[in-house]
């Protein structure tokens, strides 16, 4: 095998990753660092982020080692974007959450993920200060930081870090911190850009993913206080400033950086240093250096009325305020950034000359307020240079400075009105309710937020017209309607707007009071005059050392005693001091120190350059002030002991006296110098000695304290990171548990739904859960959770269950067994379920009933044995073909036929079985049943084999459960042979039919031969007593007579005779009986000629057809009857309509009649009113006139029954006349289209009439309810032999439906007790006899019947007849 | 014989008219109407009537329908129907239907005020 080979393209690389190229990385990776309550953070901010293309998400959580995080799920909930766990070696792919996995560190090196065990050390683990530190490194500008809430301060060093490296830095505001200790700490570094709510970050990460690169430059150039020069992760800068901002207490955030770099640069090369490193190194070590960066960036920079056209401006102000004002209110002012204080006294002496002008007495009071102790102390001493006077006027010089030696001093009037203090403006609470503040080339040292701020206090601090007054390059346009220009040019401002909240002040100092402030300024100054006068009085030239011998300051003039060596310039007096002066300072010093008192030195001879030798004496003050030694070295000057300097001068020449003596003297001294030492060097050693043990002590002490203090630290952190991963294992842990809980919810209400019984069992077989469906086979109860199965009473033998799960957990294997109960089946099943360890855990046991379906299995197989049985044993074919026409099963018939084995049918289609022909025709019957969906019977012809074949089939499809046929089955039954024979006997049949009552076949050899009887039914011959051998041989004419009564038939020859004339004759007797007791028999005779040498045969059927003959008769006599009720019925309705034609008005007179005989009875007559009622009654009376005209004229009609030549034109006035009435009464206009020439039909015209007055009286009640009703008659020539009469009304016709039925008797549409509904038909039967008709002329628009009537005579038909 | 209101519904003009003129000689008002459905149209008729006489062969409704029909404004209205055609089924269902009087034409005219007399009493 070859050498294992990367898999390319592979995300993952485990191999060293020398030889795998770096893999291309995402534009911006994004570190988010997280602990205790981040995981809240961490969804909030990626539930705002979606369709990320650019940024790659590193999530590095802090995390319980042990613990099994399910970050990556619970994170997955919130987001779109797709979340994985790092693995190692994993790229970071743009769009992609990356979660770190507990217990492992995460860097980003040579642009993969990799995963480390975490350091030994204690400390939260993974670790983000490690992560964002590796992504700063690798991806420089393209990093991003985000620190999310947690406690503790990691992730602060990585924040830093991703700034030195150019990349963006984020944290939680504090606000929304669940626990802000991560946040505050990375916000401490001051490398944060943005502190913001998860919601916005996420945000604002979207817009770095959607908008171009040059806005995420913008953003970082505008935030970012220092560029630095290496990409070094601890950026100098921030090192430098940091340390400044602890050293000093001032935050510098706020200036520019660019300001701020020039400062450093300026001290850089002040002080010689080369790097940013060096200095910061240098500034680390050298404690002034940082007071003096610190006046550098604060530089204070003023004179006296610096820009005069400004000072002119604020001199018309003051002046006029200071005339608004009372005598003994006050004036209050705020020179915030004084300096040195000479903008403080312009104003002051302003505010002074205005008020003389003004000649009022105001209280003035000027707080001039700076950063810089060293300027407020020379502010302080108001005195100035004549420099910084040149400003000045000469008047104003004169009247309010004195000259001191060549300085001038602030007369004490104007120095009382300023009060000098402390104070940081952006910090500490400012004063109030000031007229005039003055803040001028300060802000432009300020980056804009603090610009605002500032601004936004000195609006707090105005008096509601108070004016602010500002530098030359400086604008109160930031915060808007705060100020407003007074004086543009000269940069005055008018406090606008409603006052506002004081910005939050971040000093924890407390408001001094300004009382406290102006009694801290003139104890200041009184202090440092006595002082100074102090040491004018005991040291006046002197040097001011700090313990370690450093020159602080230098009074009167010390100065000409000291020299500066060669070399690095130093501040260090011993070596400022002349060499043999210089030795015994150290001695003094300690001197001093020890003893608390002023020591004096030896004196020494010292050449000063120009001044020649002098004799100097050292003299050490110790001062000690605030906690802090200094001394004072004051320089006492002795004129040369001119003794000493004689003796020195003799050295050479001294005679022998002197010399024993100076040298007595000088062992004198000698053993003074030496007792000196002895007790120097006892001394000294003493308290090394004691220094030495204190020392040990102290350090043992030292180490105590450290050791403990590493324990509890150690103890802390330890706690601390337990304390963050127990919150974040419980935040999962809840979600957990609400999981559990609903899932638990759903296992029970699981458990509820399962129908049948199911136990759960441990492996010691205790019962553990069950379901209620469990009480149907075991009375088991809550309380028998827990204890042995074998206990629980059941209706099953417990004993074989309990011994299946026995073998079931031994054997670790799923058992089942089937169990019967009381009839009942059951299934007992059992499963083992697995611990977490994966061994068996105990068992469900679950008993599903099984009795229906063992049923239902047996009865099915049973039915199948059955079935097959049948099947087998059918003479008739069965077959099965599936939807696609192959065979499926076959009995054992078919496949005789088939000649082939079922193995060689199933699969096989008709074709292939039974050829081309044969299989299409099947096919067509197949497709028939399946098109069809249900049995298809009938006979079938196949050519099967040569010969053709006939199947009795039945087709029929099988249907399954969405009702689609999946088979056909085929049950045929071969009816070949019997078909044959059917055949035949239907011959048979056709030659005996009609032999009812009896048959008799002869034979007869030849066309002249009289046939002899050869068989005759034996019913026949019994009914007459004859036995077959009697009669063989008879003809038919001798049979006939043998049958049939004596004397009830002709000679028998002729019988013979007049059957023979016929092939087939059909004779009727009348035997015997008269009336009821008539007989009548049939002869019906059908002769088959001889015919190919067959003899030819004669068959006679004889049958008794008296009923038949009967019931014919019976039918003509019914037939008859009802022609004649028929007729009654008409006449009858007739008489109807004419009756109530004429009740009606009866009734009417009546009523009439009954009033007139009330007139007369009761008297009042009323001559008017009874000629009407008279005049009414007359009219009806002619009205029944007219209905008996009509009446008499169809009596007439009536009278001359029968058949006549009648007009048309007279049918319907007739018929008018009977109607008239009626049609009167309905006011329906009746409109006659007639033709001129008399119109000549044959009929009946009572009947006719009948007709036409059944059909207006139809047409009548029709139209009545409807809309101008209308009926027309309407009569024409049809053609040369008819007539017809239309009655047309104004109906729209007739329904189709009900149209097919009006003709049959007993329809009516009219209400039950109207008409008889015999009317249409009876009318139809009428004009049918006549050889007419009537019908409803479908087409017409309107209800049209039309009535046809021959011209002339047509046959007579039966009833006319009869 | 005491004065009331009649409702009286016959399609006859003639006969209507006759019945209006010897009824309100005899003092009653009357409403009357030639079909069933102006009779069911005046509310105040019904409102009003003691009696309501109705020819049985109305032209859009028999007289029974319309005394049903009737009822439903006024249950407790007593009713008279006036038939020509002896019909049994006509005599049965107006038998069948409370307070209703059947009279056959040519009408008692004597009977018929009796029977209304007793009615209004």
């Amino acid at each position: 095998m070859s050498a294992k080979q990367p898999i390319p393209g592979s995300d993952t690389c485990a191999e060293s990753g020398a030889t795998t190229p770096k893999p291309q990385l995402p534009e911006y990776v994004v570190g988010l660092g997280a602990s205790a309550g981040g995981l809240e953070a961490l969804r909030a901010l990626f539930a705002g982020l979606s369709n990320i293309q650019r940024l790659s998400f590193v999530v590095v959580q802090h995390l319980a080692p042990q613990h099994r995080s399910r970050l990556v799920e619970l994170i997955a909930h919130e987001t779109q974007l797709p979340v994985t766990e790092v693995e190692d070696g994993a790229v970071p792919r743009p769009g992609v959450i990356h979660i770190t996995p507990p217990n492992a560190d995460v860097v980003l090196e040579d642009g993969r993920l990799r995963l480390r065990d975490p350091a030994p050390k204690i400390g939260p683990k993974p670790s983000v200060d490690l992560f964002l530190t590796s992504l700063a490194a690798q991806m420089g500008e393209r990093g991003i930081a985000v620190v999310l809430s947690g406690t503790g301060s990691d992730g602060a060093h990585g924040v830093r870090a991703i700034k030195a490296a150019g990349g963006l830095t984020f944290t939680q505001s504090l606000k929304s911190s669940k626990y802000d200790g991560m946040p505050r700490a990375a916000m401490q570094t001051g490398a944060v850009d943005r502190t913001l709510t998860p919601a916005e970050i996420a945000e604002e990460l979207c817009k770095i993913d959607t908008e171009d690169g040059e806005r995420a430059a913008y953003l970082r150039r505008e935030t970012q206080p220092l560029e630095g020069e290496s990409l070094d992760p601890a950026d100098p800068f921030a090192r430098l400033i940091s340390h400044l901002q602890g050293r000093t207490g001032v935050d510098l955030s706020g200036y520019k950086p660019s300001t701020i770099r020039r400062r450093i640069e300026r001290r850089m090369s002040a002080t010689g240093v080369q790097t940013v490193e060096d200095y910061a190194d240098y500034l680390a070590h050298t404690p002034s250096e940082a007071q003096l960066l610190l006046s550098d960036i604060l530089i204070s920079v003023t004179s006296f009325f610096r820009d005069a056209e400004a000072f002119k401006a604020l001199r018309q102000w003051i002046e006029s305020r200071v005339r608004g004002k009372y005598n003994g209110e006050s004036f209050r002012c705020w020179v915030a950034g004084c300096a040195t204080g000479e903008e403080a006294y312009s104003i002051a002496i302003l505010i002074n000359e205005a008020m003389e002008k003004a000649g009022k007495r105001i209280r003035v009071q000027i707080f001039a307020t700076d950063l810089d102790e060293q300027a407020l102390l020379i502010a302080r001493k108001a005195s100035y240079s004549k420099a910084s006077l040149v400003d000045v006027p000469e008047s104003l010089t004169e009247r309010y400075f004195s000259a001191v030696d060549d300085r001038l001093q602030v007369a004490s009037e104007i120095r009382e009105m300023v009060v000098f203090a402390k104070h940081n403006m952006a910090e500490d609470p400012p004063f109030l309710n000031l007229d005039l503040v003055s803040c001028r080339n300060v802000l432009i040292y300020f980056a804009n937020a603090l610009q605002e701020r500032v601004l936004s206090t000195f609006h707090y601090s105005l008096a509601s017209d108070g004016v602010l007054f500002l530098g030359k390059s400086e604008t109160a346009g930031a915060p808007a309607g705060c100020f407003e220009p007074v004086d543009k040019q000269a940069k005055l401002y008018q406090r606008i707007g409603r006052a506002r909240d004081l910005p939050l002040m971040r000093s924890r100092r407390e408001w001094q009071r300004e009382a406290t402030l102006t009694a801290q300024d003139r104890q200041g100054i009184a202090g440092l005059d006595s002082f100074y006068s102090l040491i004018a009085a005991v040291a006046p030239d002197a040097v001011l050392v700090d313990e370690d011998g450093q020159v602080r300051q230098v009074f009167g003039n010390a100065g000409e005693y000291l020299r500066l060596p060669a070399g690095e310039a130093t501040t260090d007096l011993s070596k400022l001091l002349p060499p043999n002066s210089a030795l015994g300072l150290g001695t003094l010093l300690h001197r001093a120190g020890r003893s608390g008192r002023a020591v004096r030195g030896p004196r020494h001879e010292i050449e000063l350059p120009g001044r020649g030798v002098i004799d100097l004496q050292l003299q050490v003050i110790p001062i000690t002030h605030s906690g802090q030694d200094d001394y004072l070295v004051g320089f006492e000057q002795f004129p040369v002991d001119s003794r000493l300097r004689v003796a020195t001068e003799l050295d050479e020449s001294e005679p022998e006296g002197p010399r024993k003596d100076k040298l007595a003297r000088l062992e004198a001294e000698v053993v003074a110098l030496r007792e000196h030492l002895q007790r120097t060097i006892e001394e000294h050693e003493t308290a090394n000695e004691e220094l030495q043990a204190l020392n040990e002590e102290m350090q043992s002490t030292n180490e105590e304290l450290q050791s403990a203090n590493e324990e509890l630290e150690t103890t802390n952190e330890e706690l601390q990171s337990s304390n963050e991963e127990l919150t974040t294992v419980n935040q999962e842990l809840n979600v957990k548990s609400a999981e559990l809980q609903t899932l638990n919810q759903r296992l029970a209400a699981i458990q509820s739904a399962i129908s049948y019984p199911l136990l759960i069992v441990d492996r010691e077989l205790r019962l553990r859960n069950f379901n209620p469906a469990s009480r149907y086979l075991f009375r088991v109860t809550e309380n028998d959770l827990g204890s042995s199965l074998k206990g629980v009473p059941a209706y099953v033998d417990i004993a074989r269950v309990a011994e299946l799960l026995e073998r079931a957990l031994a054997e670790d294997k799923d058992q089942t067994l089937e169990l019967s109960t009381q009839g009942r089946h059951f299934e007992v099943k059992v499963q083992i379920f697995r611990d977490s360890a994966r061994k068996p855990g105990g068992a469900v046991i679950s008993f599903v009933e099984i009795t229906e379906l063992r049923d239902a299995l047996e009865s099915a197989e049973l039915n199948q044995r059955q079935i097959r049985a049948i099947t087998e044993n059918t003479p008739a074919l069965i077959s099965m073909k599936d939807s696609q026409g192959v065979y499926t099963y076959a009995n054992s018939r078919f496949c005789e036929l088939a000649g082939r084995p079922l193995e060689q049918i199933q699969g096989r289609t008709d074709e292939e079985l039974f050829g081309p022909a044969a299989g299409a025709a099947i096919r067509e019957h197949d497709f028939e049943v399946l098109k069809q969906r249900r049995a298809v019977q009938g006979e079938e012809q196949l050519e099967l084999g040569g010969s053709r074949r006939a199947w009795l089939a039945s087709r029929f499809p099988l249907l399954d459960a969405q009702n689609k046929a999946y088979s056909l089955c085929t049950v045929a039954l071969d009816i070949t042979e019997r078909e044959h024979r059917q055949r035949e006997l239907e011959l048979f049949r056709s030659v005996l039919s009609g032999a009812t009552d009896g048959i008799a076949i002869f034979e007869q050899p030849r066309a002249d031969a009289d046939p002899a009887l050869v068989y005759c039914s034996g019913l026949l011959l019994a009914e007459r007593g004859l036995e077959t051998g009697q009669a063989q041989g008879m003809a038919p004419g001798g049979l006939v007579q043998a049958l049939l009564p004596e004397g009830a038939t002709p000679e028998p020859a002729a019988v013979t005779r007049e059957i023979l004339a016929e092939l087939q004759t059909c004779i009727t007797y009348c035997v015997g009986g008269r009336g009821e007791d008539e007989r009548w028999v049939e002869l019906r005779s059908t002769r088959l000629p001889a015919q190919d040498g067959q003899p030819g045969h004669l068959v006679l059927l004889v049958n008794e057809v008296t009923q038949q003959v009967r019931n014919e008769k019976t039918l003509q006599e019914q037939k008859d009857a009802l022609g004649r009720f028929s007729r009654l019925a008409a006449l009858g309705e007739v008489a109807a309509g004419i009756s109530h034609e004429i009740g009606t008005p009866l009734n009417a007179i009546t009523t009439k009649t009954e009033l007139l005989r009330r007139m007369v009875e009761s008297g009042r007559i009323e001559p008017e009113r009874m000629g009407k009622t008279t005049r009414d009654i007359d009219r009806m009376v002619e009205n029944i006139d007219q209905v008996i005209a009509g009446l008499k004229s169809v009596s007439r009609l009536a009278g001359k029954s029968g058949r006549r030549q009648v007009t048309v034109q007279t049918l319907i006035e007739d018929t008018l006349r009977v109607v008239g009435f009626s049609l009167r009464r309905s006011g329906v206009p009746v409109q006659l289209a007639l033709p001129e020439a008399p119109l000549e039909v044959c009929c009946n015209p009572v009947q006719i009439c009948q007709i036409l007055v059944n059909l207006l009286n139809n047409a009548l009640d029709a139209i009545a309810a409807g809309a101008s009703p209308w009926v027309r008659i309407e009569a024409r020539d049809a053609d040369e032999n008819c007539v017809h009469i239309d009655v047309i009304d104004s109906g729209d016709g007739i329904p189709a439906d009900i149209a097919e039925r009006i003709m049959t008797p007993f329809f009516t549409t009219k209400s039950s007790e109207q008409g008889t509904g015999l009317g249409l038909s009876l009318s139809r039967s009428i004009a049918r006899r006549h050889g007419g008709e009537l019908e409803l002329c479908r087409n017409a628009a309107n209800t049209t019947f039309r009535l046809t009537l021959p011209k002339r005579p047509t046959q007579p038909n039966d009833e006319e007849a009869a | 014989m005491s004065e009331s209101v009649l409702i009286i519904v016959e399609d006859d003009p003639d006969l209507l008219q006759g019945w209006i003129d010897l009824f309100e000689f005899t003092g009653h008002t009357v409403h009357s109407h030639s079909t069933a459905s102006a009779a069911l149209a005046d509310h105040e008729g019904l409102g009003a009537a003691h009696v309501l006489i109705t020819d049985y062969h109305l032209p859009d409704m028999n007289g029974l329908d319309l005394i049903r029909q009737a009822r439903k404004q006024r249950s407790d209205l007593p009713a008279v129907v006036l038939t020509g055609l002896k019909q049994e089924h006509v005599f049965e269902s107006i038998n069948n239907e409370p307070d209703v009087a059947l009279f056959y034409k040519p009408i008692a005219i004597d009977k018929l005020e009796a029977h209304i007399e007793a009615l209004i009493a």
